[in-house]
This record gives structure tokens, C-alpha cells and sequence, in this order.
């Protein structure tokens, strides 16, 4: 079975009296190991697809199971649980918590998952530290980053936790092209070396090339998958 | 660890808010320390003053009282009435055996007393009664004395003539009716030269036709407790005399209260002169921009008769050259040249006071009782009806530490026996006296008249023979009796004194922290041996007085909620916009994982750090500005305040309970204020972390 199952799955938005539907009967698999793009333009769906598969939001109707459970009848807790084992995320924006540095943003879901010891945690962060190539800035704050350094670290957060699956809401949007192919690339390698499903959006047609799946949405609806 | 760090640095990051909510923790926690220390210590003084001047630590009553025991008086300024215990004695006694923690018990018993001195004609007049009894008495001071009647009778004849309105607070009496006719006979010299011929004529006719015509607000009134004085006076330690000499051992005797003496008794000129002169000293006003100053100022100048009419003519011409003098004033009236000298400014009054001392004092009646008189005592016995003594002044005493403050009873101080016989209860000497009296009457049922007069109510115009002679009876009583006994001179031993009927009494403990303890211990031997006694606490006895720092612990608490509530509220904007300014960083930590329980405990975290470290910093400015009041003090604004600073200044105390107290409470309002912004917190969606924005 397919680590991530989308069953016919409609998400409407309210706006006011207005319903504007987001997806329209989405049906969707993922498998593990995939290094695969959702594409396609502004406001064709794409970050809610991500949003109902990374669990930070419930489909209007239709299944969302991710790693065999059913997202739609999770309690929040669990939601979160869900989030915390299985799931990295990397945002356009990279989202950092400013307070704390590349050390601490990375270890920060480490230290929320209780059955990780504190050894284990300094291995984990070090190593992703080393893998984004951020060694020499252990101790920086956010503020004192680059915009990729900053995705770099985000990928490392995203990556320590050794998630199922990492999803990524156009994670070049805010970088230059090649900061942006360097991102990618990390992702690539990172996709081989630590055999980690990759799942991400972008409307960049560069980036698309370089998925070995695309899904493309159009108002709502796949027309490619 | 990590919440900690995260915490920390959040407050760093949000500077301006976390240092609006941290200044008003410590704002909250310097105010709550300072606000619990005054009253603590307004309080502290209060118990000290009130157990060591004249509750003791406990106090003693009829437990048949029909109303509460309140030392100084209720609400409607009278005195409760609280019943009374017949044997001291066998209370004492039995108190003493049974309770071992009582050093002493002092008996008391309050009621008010009336003192008429009469107007200056009336004590002029007497004072020439008293030389002409005497046949060897030197004419020359006779004469003196005779010319200072006139030019006060002349006076009032001059007031009449210049207005007769003057008079009119004697509108509905008949003297006023008659005041025409009888100002015309002295103002006539043929009824002077009978003063030669015919003084007691003369003396009669003035003291019933011209005396009543003189406004006379010379009553006094005071309210006194009755006990045994030196008991009284080895027993609580705040008791001093002042002036003259405690009543001695087993003396009859009136002890005045030296505020009463200072501020009713004083000649009415000379105490608005102290009184101007202790605000300019003491609270810094002027006459210039001070209305109460400039009032009592206005009115010495309009009684600047009462200074001249108690001058002999002689003193008055001295005087008259001695004002010209000091005022550069050709005015050749006395009265003109007072109230010149009276309407005194800012830049002349400690000349003029200095003056006044000096020069014009020493003629005046500067006290209407003088330490050392015998005079009649007025008062009314617990049946209401009018009762009289003539008790010597012994002199005057306060309270230390409480000097000038009226609260506290003003209290004069009288012995037991006279007590007794003023409340009407009979001493063997006043059993005797009316014995007396009523066979000179034709009584004959004594036991029924005594009833009459001191304990039944019953009316007296029941039998209308026997009414009469009551009548006299009491008038005798009221003074004119009393000159056949020179009460003032019995003696009697401290037993006979302590022995006899009371109203309540003073309790001092030898432990006095255990005074819950031994209420309850009073009571149960009360009852034990059927002593008709209750015991209450010196607060529950001092009745308004007692409960005034409640109340003003109420009004802090009150108003400490009321900021504390406002600041709250500030506090919970100042939270409520720090975290939603982070909302995004809580959405992302939100969906990366992070369980809303470590969403609300960063926020505790937050605010707990912000108490800490605040209420730290409050604490100790708190501390050390009640520290430097404790050496400095804060100065008593007016007299009444002295009685609640022990003094002129409060010297503020730390109660480190209040410390804990405070630093609690402030970290309870901290987190109270973060919980609203922590349910916003925790409503906030992963969804946030998505936001496309930067």
C-alpha cells in the first residue's frame, strides 16, 4: 500500500458566503521513495493538496490516509503526533524559530519527541548539519543566514527526525536560481542517500524537469499524474 | 531546558512588551509591599496604643449588657449601655485564682460629665463674695475688684446701646424683656454708689439681672472613666501626667485629659493662637492662603471681649500703652487697640504671639479650671437623672505617643468612687449624706426615694408631696448640697476603692499572645462560678475605633484590587500582542509538532521568568523604601493621625510574611493576565506556518 492515499478528496474554502472549492475530487498516491513535484500555476491548488497530506488541515470530503491512518478521523493530538514522526516540512518562507540557533532549530523536534536521548539528538543534528554544509554556523541565529543557509537549515529540521515523507510548499520561491538548484540538488541527494519520499510544489519549470513524478493540478483537479 | 531558553530569549526579543508587563509586576509588587507595610503598621500602633493606654489586652463586662461594650462610645456618640457587675472583688479574686495568665484588672466605668464654670460676671462676682467674707481683707484689692465688675457690666450696657441685637440669642427669655429696664439701673451712678453702701444688694441684682444677659458658652463637657487613678496609672504605660499630679492613693479626685484641657478648658483666644501657630509650625500653612487660619483669626478679633472684660481697669490702661507700643497705634479704646492687635498676618503673628504671652495672658483667666480647684462635676446617673459631686483637679495627663489625637476617647480619668456616685450608685458617705437630707425633708421611707433616685424609673410626679421634696433632693445634689460635704477630702483604702460595682474592666496578660486563649478561659470560669461576666478583645471593646483598621485595610485591599485588576488587563494586551506577533513562529512550531501544552507552558515559562525577576527587582525596592520610611518616618497629617502613627511620624515595619504574600499573588495576576493570550495561542492553526509572507 501506498505510504500516502488520497481518496476523492474535495476541499472547499469559505469565503463569507462564497464556497470556493480548492481541490475538486482528488485522488492520489504516493509511494515511498518518491521524488515527486506538485505543479502547477498560482492558486491551482497546490499548497492545499500538501496541507491536507502533511496533516495541518482536514479534506471537506473524501480520505486522507497517511501512513495507514485516516487523517479525517484523528484527534488533534494525534494529528500532531502524526506530524511530529512522519512528516518534515519545508516552507517557502523557511520559518525558523528566530530564537534559537541552527543547532537548536534543527534539534527543536527532536526535543518534543520524548524517545530520543540526548546523545542520539547532538548525533542526529550534526549529522544533518554537516549534510546541509552548515558546520561552521552551528551557532548562528536565523537572522545572521543567508536565504538558502536558512532553507538549508530549515531541510536539516525537516530531515532530523527521519520523517516518512518531507514536503516541501515551494521551497525555492524565495531563493535565486542557483541557491535554488543547490536546494534541489540537497534534496535529490538527500532523497538517494537517506531514501527519503520527497513531495514538493513549485510552478518553476526548471525544477519540475528535475522530479522523477509530476503532479499537476489545474483549478483544483489533477490533470497529470 | 530548551522551553526555558526559548522563553528567555522571546522576552529579550520582545523588549518594549515584556518591559510594560515586567514594570508592572514590579509597580504592583513596590505598591503591595508598601500598601501591607502602612497598614501592618497603622494597625500594629493601633493595638499597641489602645491596649497600653486604656483597654488592656482584654475587657471585662456584664454578660446581661444590652449592648456591646464600646470603650469610646458608639456610633450615636453615647455610651452603651453595658449593664454593670455589683463585687469587683469577688471577680478579681476569682480571675486571678483561676486564670493564671492575667496580671492585673483594673475597674472602670464611662459615662460624660458637665462642668458650668459661669460667665466672667458670674466668677467675677463670686470672687468678691469670697473677699467680702473676709473682714480683715484689704480694701484696695475689694476696690479693684469692684471696678472690674463695672467696666464688665458697662461693657454690656455700651454692646446694648450700640446694638441691641446683640442680645438677641436671649430673644424668647425673660431677662431679655427686662434687659432694657435693668441696663438702664446700671448704667445710673447712684446704683454704683450703693456698691459702697450696700454691696451684697448690688452683687445679687447683677448676678440675677445682668449676668444671665452675658453669652455664656462656658459649659464643658467631658467624658471620663472611672477606675482607681494609680492603678490605672501603674498599669498602662502610655499614661502620663502632664500637668500637676496624679489623683493620690484613695483621693477623690478629677484627672483631665490634657488635650481637653488644652483645647476646651484654654481661654478660647489663647487656644486659636496655639492651634494657628502649630499649623503655620507644623503643617506649613499661612494665614494668607489658609481659609481655617483666616476664620480662626476673624474670630479672635470679633471675642476680643473676652480678653478685655477679664482686665481690671488698672491692668487695662498698662495694657492700653503697652498695645500702642507694639502696634505704633494711636487708637485710645482697648477694644479698638485688641482688635487691631488681634487681626494679626503671616509677617507679624510669632511677634504678636509672643506678646500675647507675655503681656496679656497674665491678666486673663487663662484656664476656666485651674489645676488645684475644687469645682462640681454634672453628670447624669445611669437612670438619667442629674447627679453632682465637687471634685478637686489634680491635673492633666495624655498619652505618649498620642498626645494630640482626639481619637481614643480624649478620656478624663476619675476615681472609682466618685464613680460610682455620679452613676448613681451610693458610697456608705452619699447613703448617709441623703439620709440627712431626707429627715431635714420630712422622708421618711428611705429605701423608696433611693429607689426613685438612682435605679427605678419611676415617675415622679406619682405622688406629688413626695415629688417636691425629690425635687430638693436633687437639687441638693446638683452642687448647693455638696457644699456641706467636702467630698474632695475623704480618703479611702485601695480595697474600698477596687470594691463595688463596676462597668467593666481592663485585663493586662502576662503573656499577651495568648489572648484568645484566655478570653475563653474568663468565660468558662464565668460561667463556673456564675460571675455574670464576657470577655472580648481590646478591638471588639474599643467598639468604631477598633474596627477604623479594618477598615482601612478593606480600602487598600480594594484599591490594590482595583489596580491590580487594571493592570491585569494592560499586562494581558502587552502578553496578548508579543504573542500575536508570533504567530506564525507558534503555527510552524505547531506543525512541525509541538503539542499546545508546549505552546501554554512556553507562555507560563514567559510570565514566570518576567514575575521572578520583576517581582525580585520590586521586592527589594519595595524593602528598601519601607526601610528608609522605618528611619525617616512619614510625617502625621493632622492631630487624629498621630493616634494611628504612634507619633508624629510612622516608622513603617517589614512583615516578611507580606513579602511571600505579595510575590505570590503578583506571579497568580501574571499568569491570570496570560491566560486569555494563551487561549489565542493555543487556537492558533499549523495553517499559520503556510502563510505565503515574509
Amino acid at each position: 500500500m501506498s505510504f500516502i492515499v488520497l481518496n476523492n478528496v474535495c476541499k472547499d474554502y469559505h469565503l463569507g458566503k462564497i464556497t470556493v472549492p480548492a481541490l475538486k475530487n482528488v485522488s492520489l498516491e504516493i509511494a515511498n521513495g518518491e521524488f515527486s513535484v506538485i505543479a502547477g500555476p498560482s492558486g491551482s491548488g497546490k499548497t492545499t493538496l500538501l496541507n491536507l497530506i502533511g496533516c495541518v488541515d482536514t479534506a471537506t470530503t473524501g480520505q486522507v490516509i497517511v501512513a495507514g491512518a485516516d487523517t479525517g478521523t484523528l484527534p488533534e493530538k494525534e494529528l500532531t503526533n502524526l506530524r511530529l514522526n512522519t512528516i518534515g516540512f519545508i516552507f517557502q518562507t523557511f520559518n525558523l524559530i528566530s530564537v534559537l540557533n541552527v543547532f537548536d532549530n534543527i534539534e527543536f523536534p527532536l526535543l518534543l519527541m520524548k524517545d530520543v536521548s540526548k546523545k542520539e539528538r547532538f548525533e542526529r543534528v550534526h549529522h544533518f548539519i554537516n549534510k546541509v554544509g552548515l558546520g561552521k554556523h552551528i551557532n548562528h541565529r536565523p537572522s545572521e543566514l543567508s536565504g538558502g543557509q536558512r532553507q538549508r537549515v530549515a531541510i536539516a529540521r525537516a530531515l532530523a527526525t527521519r520523517p516518512k515523507i518531507v514536503l516541501a510548499d515551494e521551497p525555492t520561491a524565495n531563493l535565486d536560481s542557483k541557491t535554488g538548484q543547490d536546494i534541489i540538488d540537497l534534496m535529490k541527494e538527500i532523497n538517494v542517500s537517506e531514501n527519503t519520499t520527497f513531495l514538493f510544489s513549485t510552478h518553476d519549470p526548471s525544477i519540475m524537469g528535475q522530479a522523477r513524478r509530476i503532479v499537476r493540478l489545474h483549478d483544483g483537479m489533477i490533470v497529470e499524474a | 531546558m530548551l522551553i526555558f531558553k526559548m522563553a528567555l530569549r522571546n522576552l529579550k526579543l520582545n523588549k518594549l512588551k515584556s518591559l510594560i508587563v515586567g514594570l508592572i509586576i514590579m509597580a504592583g509588587t513596590i505598591l503591595a509591599i508598601l500598601g501591607n507595610s502602612f497598614v501592618d503598621t497603622l494597625s500594629f500602633g493601633m493595638k499597641k496604643n489602645l491596649i497600653n493606654s486604656v483597654t488592656g489586652e482584654i475587657q471585662i463586662y456584664s454578660s446581661d449588657a444590652k449592648e456591646k461594650l464600646s470603650i469610646f462610645g458608639s456610633m450615636d456618640g453615647g455610651n452603651p449601655d453595658v449593664g454593670h457587675i455589683n463585687d469587683f472583688h469577688k471577680v478579681k479574686t476569682i480571675l486571678l485564682a483561676g486564670v493564671p495568665n492575667i496580671k492585673t484588672i483594673i475597674p472602670m466605668g464611662t459615662n460624660f460629665a458637665m462642668f458650668n464654670p459661669g460667665n466672667i460676671l458670674d466668677i467675677k462676682l463670686e470672687e468678691l463674695r469670697a473677699l467680702l467674707k473676709n473682714p480683715n481683707e484689704d480694701p484696695g484689692k475689694i476696690q479693684i475688684l469692684k471696678d472690674h465688675i463695672q467696666a464688665i457690666v458697662l461693657d454690656v450696657v455700651s454692646g446694648y446701646e450700640i446694638n441691641p441685637e446683640n442680645m438677641s440669642y436671649l430673644m424668647s427669655n425673660k431677662d431679655f424683656q427686662e434687659a432694657p429696664k435693668n441696663l438702664k439701673i446700671v448704667s445710673e451712678k447712684s446704683f454704683w454708689d450703693k456698691f459702697t453702701s450696700n454691696p451684697q444688694e448690688v452683687i445679687e441684682f447683677l448676678a440675677n439681672k445682668l449676668a444671665p444677659l452675658i453669652f455664656d458658652d462656658n459649659m464643658l463637657y467631658f467624658s471620663y472613666i472611672g477606675t482607681v487613678p494609680t492603678l490605672f496609672q501603674d498599669s498602662f504605660p502610655l499614661f502620663e501626667v502632664v500637668k500637676g499630679s496624679n489623683i493620690p492613693e484613695g483621693k477623690r479626685g478629677f484627672l483631665l485629659n490634657d488635650n481637653v484641657y488644652e483645647n476646651m478648658v484654654k481661654h478660647r483666644v489663647a487656644r486659636r493662637l496655639d492651634t494657628i501657630k502649630k499649623k503655620i509650625e507644623k503643617e506649613k500653612m499661612t494665614i494668607a492662603k489658609t481659609k481655617e487660619l483666616q476664620e480662626k483669626i476673624k474670630a479672635n478679633i470679633s471675642e476680643a471681649a473676652v480678653i478685655y472684660t477679664q482686665i481690671t481697669p488698672a491692668d487695662t490702661k498698662n495694657l492700653i500703652i503697652d498695645l500702642q507700643q507694639h502696634l505704633n497705634s494711636q487708637k485710645q479704646e482697648i477694644r479698638d487697640l485688641l482688635q487691631e492687635f488681634l487681626a494679626m498676618d503671616d509677617q507679624n503673628f510669632f511677634q504678636r504671639y509672643q506678646f500675647f504671652y507675655a503681656k496679656i495672658a497674665p491678666h486673663l483667666i487663662l484656664y476656666k479650671i485651674k489645676i488645684g480647684d475644687v469645682f462640681p462635676v454634672n453628670a447624669f446617673t445611669k437612670t438619667g437623672f442629674s447627679s453632682s459631686l465637687n471634685l478637686k483637679l489634680y491635673g492633666t495627663y495624655h498619652y505618649k505617643s498620642f498626645e494630640s489625637s482626639p481619637i481614643a476617647g480624649n478620656f478624663s480619668i476619675m476615681d472609682m468612687m466618685s464613680f460610682r456616685e455620679l452613676y448613681g450608685f451610693l458610697t456608705p458617705e452619699k447613703r448617709k449624706e441623703t439620709q440627712e437630707l431626707e429627715i431635714e425633708m420630712g422622708l421618711s421611707d428611705e429605701q423608696e426615694s433611693m429607689d426613685a433616685m438612682f435605679t427605678k424609673s419611676r415617675p415622679l410626679e406619682s405622688e406629688a408631696g413626695k415629688s417636691q421634696n425629690l425635687k430638693g433632693l436633687q437639687k441638693h445634689s446638683m452642687g448647693e448640697g455638696n457644699k456641706k460635704r467636702n467630698s474632695w477630702e475623704e480618703v479611702y483604702s485601695r480595697e474600698a476603692m477596687e470594691n463595688g460595682v463596676f462597668l467593666n474592666a481592663a485585663i493586662l496578660l502576662k503573656d499577651p499572645t495568648k489572648i484568645e486563649a484566655t478570653i475563653e478561659a474568663i468565660n468558662l470560669i464565668s460561667k463556673e462560678n456564675n460571675l455574670g461576666i464576657q470577655a472580648v478583645d481590646w478591638k471588639d471593646s474599643a467598639g468604631i475605633v477598633g474596627q477604623l483598621t479594618t477598615v482601612v485595610r478593606i480600602l487598600l485591599y480594594l484599591s490594590i484590587f482595583i489596580i491590580f485588576t487594571v493592570a491585569m488587563f494592560v499586562m494581558m494586551n502587552a502578553i496578548l500582542m508579543a504573542t500575536l506577533e508570533r504567530a506564525r513562529e507558534i503555527g510552524t512550531m505547531r506543525a512541525i509538532g509541538a503539542q499546545k501544552s508546549f505552546i501554554l507552558s512556553l507562555l507560563i515559562h514567559e510570565t514566570f521568568i518576567l514575575s521572578f525577576i520583576f517581582g525580585l527587582i520590586g521586592m527589594s525596592i519595595g524593602v528598601f523604601i519601607v526601610l528608609l520610611i522605618g528611619k525617616i518616618g512619614i510625617p502625621a497629617m493632622g492631630d487624629v493621625s498621630t493616634f494611628f502613627f504612634s507619633g508624629d511620624r510612622l516608622y513603617l515595619t517589614l512583615n516578611p510574611i507580606h513579602l511571600i504574600t505579595v510575590f505570590i499573588s503578583m506571579t497568580v495576576i501574571a499568569l491570570l493576565a496570560t491566560q486569555y493570550p494563551a487561549w489565542k495561542a493555543l487556537k492558533i492553526s499549523p495553517l499559520e506556518a503556510m502563510q505565503k509572507r515574509e
